[in-house]
């Protein structure tokens, strides 16, 4: 259960879940996005973002399904089930109230 | 509920764990080669984006383990490997895994088995349908609050068409007559209603219950057996249905057999039959007890209809009372004055007969209580040890990585493994001892049986024992073992570093409880068995294992009351005169039995004294070896329509005359029960003649006068030494030749209904005595093994003390003495406590005998003794120590 270090401890779910928001994506495409979207910010190893699939799938908060990607290979879409929009949405939410406490702090004092 | 959910996903997994594997596989490959196409585009050769595209990815091989940890029960399989591991450690260890496994056995096995028997006797349900509906109907009166009395028939039938309950049933038991192959022999049967058994909902397990004409009122004599009736007298013969009994001489037809464990509403009684009461009004010469005379009362049984509570149907049952009682044509029931109807929960059936063992079974669960703390705390003691040998291991572990709990983990399994083992022996113990508990039943002219195999309830107390001796054992020893420093004790010399001091004062005091606990056990069984011989009647003449008793029910419907005196008169003739027997006689009720009789008795005008009364034929004393004192006792001339003569015993006479010669006194009953006044002509010395606890009670002894017909009376013979088998067998015989038509029953010797009476007193004195022994044993081995332990440890210094100049009886001394610390500790202890449970508990059993000083040494004595044998074997084992290999180890 221990993500990379250079993330802040759980943030990798609340990513994954975020980047599923718009749709069922399979493992490639989300390492992809993730790594896109924060401009390289985020030094993720790609390889344990398949645990963490696993264990979401586990949860119940997505769901896989074998499909056809872009390039026409079979490849293992992910997708976000009620369950884990829900997951998502407290998570971002704690997130921003954490965020916006901290900010907060290092303006002010 | 995501808890459940990742349950049943894993559980779902479980199937498909080939294919999910080369998915994974798949699917790492295909971001592998997604991501190095993608570095090819911006411009990398082949070698270097596949390269770097593996770099990015990091270990493949953990990113593949950790994905299928994910779905696995990562935590069971874990135990799962513990538990191998720990069997393969007692594979190693025999020798502490059969006395852990046995101690814990024997201890959980007890505590199961008195459990069981509580559960059983007090708290399990009837084996009939929905038996929280089920209601005793009972009628009070206002004047006598707690005086309750049964419902005549007249308004049950009222009740029934009144259609207020789902179902009404009479009941009533009588001795019966029971003829099949020609002998008789006398069975107790109940009599009830023709819907009994579809009111109880109990289903036969052969043929049928009753059939449905005699349901409709069409009386037909049918029988249903009792299994165990069933399984004795036809030996379980499924062609039993259809086939012609006799009752009393009337035929009946066995239609069916109830199911084995059902024994009516009156627990701990098994009636061998069941038959239909006759329809109202109806009477049957032969069986009295069948007859539905409107007036005559009966034991009711109702069922509440669903939805309806007790208060609520007895207010609707008792305004039908006042009704049934303005207009019944019963004149006596219209006079009698106000009465009202009471309902009350009959769930859990009559369990009267059974009820004088609650408070023994209590105290022996405490008791056993106490035993399985000494063998844990013996078991604990082990694992302690065993931990302390097993420090190095720990350290070596924890060094490569194993963090302390998953090792405490480790040992609790363990544990769990020991008490497991130990809870499957435990059902069998428990079921042995059940089976010998189940013989403490005394039986008397009821015979009193209870189903003690071990219910589901009492194998979930067995689980739950050995759950939590579990802990008990393995708590406190697996946080001791992980304890250790891994820096120190692998590098120091190991055999100084383990033990450390707090973990050898809490052992200490282990063995301190253990000796403190089996003290108190000891104590507790010499005094039960001490009740048990105080109690023991004297004053029966020598050996009452020579007395036989024969119990005889001549039916009142067959037999008038003449004749059962003339039948008692030449039973008691002929007896007499068969070689070997010494003395003959007849008694109703006889002493020790399970029936009594007392009577208010006048001598002088106004003066009564209460006093056990019993009617008897000449040579009943001398059979009974009740020895004459004064005056002459009943002589064959003392029958009927001769003057009333009565015997008193010494009591009795001092009650009534004080210090007069009671002889040729007179003495009558109080009251108008019969006015006429009875001669005293002898008088009889003082012995406890019904009840075995307390003092003996005033008693007078009648002849069967023409006021009094024998009922169900014994034959008292007295046999000469080492005849007792053949004077049986002629007596039997002797009673076939004078009429094979009334049953003989309930053969026993005196000295049978002795242990019979003291059946209380015989379970607590031989269930604690073996309590005591096992505490003892458990004890002993716990002060051996930590003293054993001791010595291995302290070899190194033993060594040097001899090497010093100490001499064996120094070593010794040295061993022995921190063995008598503890045990003095542990007695001083134990002794306070015994008398301190003795001043909180005895008044809950009557006739305890006292706790007295020179049991209490007694007891003492033997724990030092054990306690010395115990301690001799390690304390030679320090002597033999030799200094110089003690001193070059390690």
């Amino acid at each position: 259960m221990t993500p990379p270090p250079q993330l802040l401890p759980g943030t990798l779910y609340m990513l994954v879940l975020r980047t599923l928001s718009r749709g069922p994506l399979h493992g490639y495409a989300i390492a992809q996005r993730i790594r896109n979207a924060s401009a390289n910010g985020l030094e993720i190893e790609d390889g344990s973002l398949y645990p963490a699939l696993n264990r979401m799938v586990v949860k119940g908060w997505l769901e896989g399904e074998w499909g056809i990607s872009d390039n026409n290979r079979r490849a293992r879409f992910y997708n976000l089930t009620a369950e884990g929009r829900k997951q998502l949405e407290s998570e971002s939410a704690e997130f921003d109230q954490l965020v916006r406490s901290i900010q907060l702090v290092m303006r002010t004092v | 509920m995501t808890f459940l959910t990742e349950w049943i996903n894993r559980l779902r997994h479980f199937g498909r764990r080939k294919p999910f594997d080369s998915d994974l596989d798949e699917e790492l490959r295909f971001h592998l080669e997604g991501r190095a196409e993608e570095l090819m585009r911006s411009g990398l050769t082949a070698a270097d984006a596949s390269s770097q595209a593996r770099r990015e990815f990091g270990p493949m091989a953990r990113a593949a383990e950790d994905s299928r940890a994910a779905w696995r029960f990562r935590w069971i399989e874990d135990v799962l490997g513990d538990a191998r591991y720990a069997l393969r450690s007692f594979r190693r260890s025999p020798a502490f895994t059969i006395t852990a496994v046995l101690s814990l056995a024997l201890g959980i096995g007890a505590n199961a088995a008195i459990f069981n028997a509580i559960y059983t006797v007090l708290f399990k349900p009837l084996p009939v349908a929905d038996p929280a509906r089920l209601v005793e109907l009972t009628i009070s009166r206002p004047d006598r609050p707690g005086a309750g009395e049964v419902p005549p028939l007249a308004f049950v039938d009222e009740l029934r068409r009144a259609g207020i309950f789902d179902g009404l049933s009479v009941m009533s038991a009588d001795g019966l007559s029971f003829t099949y192959d020609d002998r008789a022999e006398r069975i107790l049967g109940e009599v009830v209603s023709a819907d009994y058994f579809h009111l109880l909902g109990v289903r036969p397990i052969l043929g049928q219950t009753f059939s449905d004409g005699v349901r409709t009122g069409h009386w037909a004599p049918e029988a249903v057996l009792s299994y165990t009736f069933w399984m004795r007298r036809f030996g379980g013969d499924p062609r039993v249905i259809g086939r012609t009994i006799h009752l009393n001489t009337y035929p009946f037809t066995i239609v069916g057999v109830s199911p084995a464990g059902f024994s009516g509403m009156s627990f701990g009684t098994d009636f061998e039959l069941r038959i239909p009461v006759l329809p109202e009004g109806r009477e049957l010469a032969q069986i009295a007890e069948l007859g539905a005379q409107p007036g005559r009362r009966f034991s009711t049984l109702a069922r509440l209809k669903p939805g309806t509570t007790i208060e609520q149907m007895e207010a609707t049952a008792d305004s039908q009372l006042q009704y049934f009682l303005r207009t019944t044509s019963l004149q006596r029931l219209r006079e009698q004055g106000p009465r009202h109807i009471r309902l009350t929960a009959a769930g859990r059936g009559d369990n009267g007969a059974l009820t004088q063992f609650h408070a023994p079974l209590d105290i022996i669960f405490v008791l056993v209580a106490l035993v399985l703390l000494v063998a844990c705390a013996n078991v604990a003691n082990m694992l302690f040890a065993r931990g302390a040998a097993r420090t190095r291991e720990f350290a070596v572990r924890t060094s490569i990585g194993a963090g302390r709990l998953r090792l405490i983990r480790q040992l609790l399994v363990e544990s769990l493994l020991l008490s497991m083992l130990a809870g499957c022996l435990a059902i069998a113990a428990g079921s042995w001892a059940s089976s010998w508990l189940v013989r403490f039943l005394p039986q008397g002219h009821i015979a009193l049986t209870v189903d003690l195999h071990m219910s589901p309830v009492a194998l979930l107390f067995t689980f739950a024992l050995a759950v939590l001796s579990t802990v008990l054992i393995g708590l406190a020893p697996a946080i001791e073992a992980t304890r250790g420093n891994v820096a120190v004790t692998l590098k120091a010399d190991s055999a100084a570093a383990i033990g450390g001091t707090a973990a050898a004062k809490f052992r200490r005091s282990l063995v301190v409880a253990q000796v403190t606990f089996s003290l108190v056990l000891l104590i507790a069984a010499g005094i039960f068995v001490r009740t048990m011989i105080d109690l023991r009647p004297s004053g029966y003449g020598p050996n009452p294992g020579r007395v036989l008793l024969f119990t005889m029910k001549p039916q009142r419907e067959i037999y008038s009351e003449a004749q059962r005196r003339v039948l008692i008169d030449e039973i008691v003739r002929n007896t007499a005169q068969i070689p070997g027997v010494e003395a003959a006689g007849v008694a109703e009720f006889g002493p020790l039995g399970s029936r009594a009789s007392s009577d208010s008795i006048e001598g002088d005008p106004g003066h009564t004294v209460q006093a056990d009364t019993d009617w008897i034929t000449a040579g009943f004393f001398e059979a009974a070896g009740i020895r004459m004192i004064a005056g002459r006792g009943f002589s064959p001339n003392d029958k009927p329509r001769t003057p009333f003569v009565a015997i008193v015993n010494e009591s009795m006479a001092r009650a009534l005359y004080g210090s007069r010669n009671p002889i040729g006194r007179t003495l009558k009953f109080a009251g108008t029960k019969l006015p006429r006044p009875f001669e005293v002509i002898g008088v009889v010395r003082d012995v406890r003649y019904y009840d075995l606890h307390g003092e003996p009670q005033p008693a007078v002894w009648f002849t069967f006068q023409d006021y009094a017909a024998p009922y169900m009376p014994t034959l008292f013979v007295r046999a000469v030494d080492g005849e007792t088998a053949g004077v049986s067998t002629a007596v039997r015989r002797e009673l076939d030749a004078l009429d094979k038509g009334f049953p003989v029953f309930n053969i026993k010797t005196l000295a049978g209904r002795v242990e019979d009476s003291l059946s209380r007193e015989r379970m607590m004195g031989e269930i604690s005595e073996s309590i005591g022994l096992l505490a003892l044993v458990l004890a002993a081995v716990g002060l051996y093994g930590l003293l054993a332990y001791s010595v291995a440890r302290r070899t190194r210094e033993i060594g040097i003390r001899m090497a010093l100049g100490s001499n064996v009886a120094s070593v010794f001394w040295m061993v022995a003495r921190e063995a008598l610390v503890l045990v003095g500790a542990g007695g001083v202890v134990g002794i306070a406590c015994s008398i301190a449970a003795y001043r909180l508990l005895s008044h809950q059993l009557a006739g305890v005998s006292p706790i007295s000083p020179a049991l209490v040494a007694g007891s003492a004595l033997v724990m030092l003794l054990v306690a010395a044998a115990a301690l001799t074997i390690p304390a030679l084992r320090a002597c033999r120590v030799d200094p110089l290999s003690a001193l070059h180890q390690e």
